[in-house]
């Protein structure tokens, strides 16, 4: 059994490394992440209602909406932030398809979409629509975010 | 940040969940069994939940069952709502419960938390309540125990304080037998609360089920909703007019639509369910 009653030291995977880093009980892994202890400000507070997915980080793989976690249950898990990418062809994908305006939902974009791309199975073009619903872009840039993660993904429908 | 002083404890079996259960409103605690938590957060950043410590029911094997076994399908609780389409034991279920939120939120959202939210809408419930052999396995203080879906469901599943959900289950035969059409219609995005879902099944008999949400403040099915929809002597539309006539309750006016647009929609989506549904071979 985990306990966390009280602000207490845990170590996180984060991008690939350990990181110790004290936590409340209460805390959201959005604030983990965005504070003084491991500085990660690529997730964005947006909504911080499960709505906008600009918070949007891995784990395991699996995207997730940061604001709606509580870092206590990802212990023991991965969890990957845009700062963990590293030159992924998502990103490039988004700058050479200029997919994005005022940039604040890009990064919880670009970790659905790479979460997609990553996906086993080859995505058709509803899959990919169904998955960019999750975030929401208020300058209205969805076509060519759409182009991006498009780009990136292979198409189980091509010939 | 969550605005509440929470304890966190993660449960690794069904008796360590209900011991810690007692062990904590016994010290006069108030605590919550916490699933995918996007409902317990959503309410606690409000204020709108009064708790202090949450017991994480993820970690328990039991709950993550996800299986086809001696002709039962059984769906853990703590599956969360993209574990039940990617793997597609039941494809009502599937079509009924990927229509939840958004992709990445199911990710999120546990089957149990969907069954036992407090929102109205719960959709992953309809095709429990249009099968008879649905069961509910249920943790408590006094064991656990298997009930049957139609016991224990009175406009929500009546579960006591200290009882969780494990898994819940339904016959093979009964799940994939009919044929089915699943519809979740919203006001204008594709991603909101329903207006109205509508859940029909037709049987190789052509007897109609039908389970509704979104239409007042809890899901539900009725036989007379049933029987009307299974009157094949009258057209589709007849039949959902009908069926209109003998809802449980009347359709609730919100932010998302008008009583009247409600019974609009519902009436249309219904006759175009039944069509689809006998038209095609």
């Amino acid at each position: 059994m985990k306990t966390l009653t009280r602000p207490e030291q845990v170590t996180l995977t984060i991008n690939g490394e350990g990181r110790d880093v004290v936590i409340y009980p209460g805390e959201t892994l959005l604030y983990t992440l965005r504070g003084d202890a491991l500085g990660l400000t690529g997730a964005k507070p947006g909504c911080e209602n499960g709505d906008c997915g600009a918070c949007t980080v891995l784990i395991d793989n699996i995207p997730t909406k940061s604001c709606m976690v509580l870092t206590a249950e990802v212990e023991n898990r991965h969890v990957t932030t845009v700062e963990g990418l590293e030159d992924a062809p998502i990103q490039h994908a988004f700058v050479d398809n200029s997919a994005f305006q005022c940039g604040y939902c890009t990064s919880g974009f670009i970790m659905v979409g790479h979460a997609l791309s990553q996906h086993a199975d080859a995505p058709d073009d509803s899959r990919v629509v169904e998955w960019l619903r999750s975030n929401i872009c208020r300058c209205t840039g969805y076509q060519e975010i759409y182009d991006a993660v498009r780009s990136v993904c292979q198409d189980s429908t091509a010939p | 940040m969550i605005p509440l002083s929470l304890r966190y404890y993660r449960a690794d079996s069904v008796d360590e969940a209900l011991e810690l259960f007692h062990k904590i409103s016994h010290e006069h605690g108030k605590p919550i069994f916490y699933g995918g938590g996007t409902e317990i957060l959503t309410r606690a950043r409000v204020q709108d939940i009064d708790v202090d410590a949450v017991i994480d029911l993820k970690g328990i094997p039991a709950l993550k069952i996800h299986q086809d076994k001696g002709g039962r399908l059984e769906f853990g609780a703590a599956l969360h709502l993209t574990d039940v389409a990617e793997k597609n034991l039941w494809p009502l279920l599937t079509a009924t419960a990927d229509r939840v939120a958004d992709h990445t939120s199911r990710g999120q959202i546990t089957l149990g938390g969907n069954l036992l939210s407090i929102l109205p809408y719960r959709e992953a419930i309809l095709p429990f309540l249009i099968s008879d052999s649905a069961t509910a396995r249920v943790a408590g203080p006094n064991g656990v125990r298997t009930r049957p879906f139609s016991e224990l469901f009175d406009e929500t599943l009546r579960l006591s304080p200290g009882e969780f959900l494990i898994s819940a289950g339904v016959d093979q035969d009964e799940a994939l037998g009919p044929r089915f059409k699943s519809r979740k219609m919203t006001r204008i995005d594709w991603i909101d609360y329903p207006l109205v879902t509508v859940v029909v099944t037709r049987n190789p008999r052509g007897a109609i089920r039908a389970a509704f949400s979104g239409w007042t403040t809890y899901p539900f099915s009725s036989p007379r909703i049933d029987r009307a929809l299974s009157d094949g002597k009258r057209s589709p539309e007849e039949r959902a007019k009908e069926a209109l006539h003998h809802m449980p309750a009347p359709a609730v006016s919100d932010i998302h639509g008008s009583r009247e647009y409600r019974e609009f929609v519902t009436e249309y989506t219904l006759a175009g369910m039944l069509r689809e549904l006998e038209d095609t071979p």
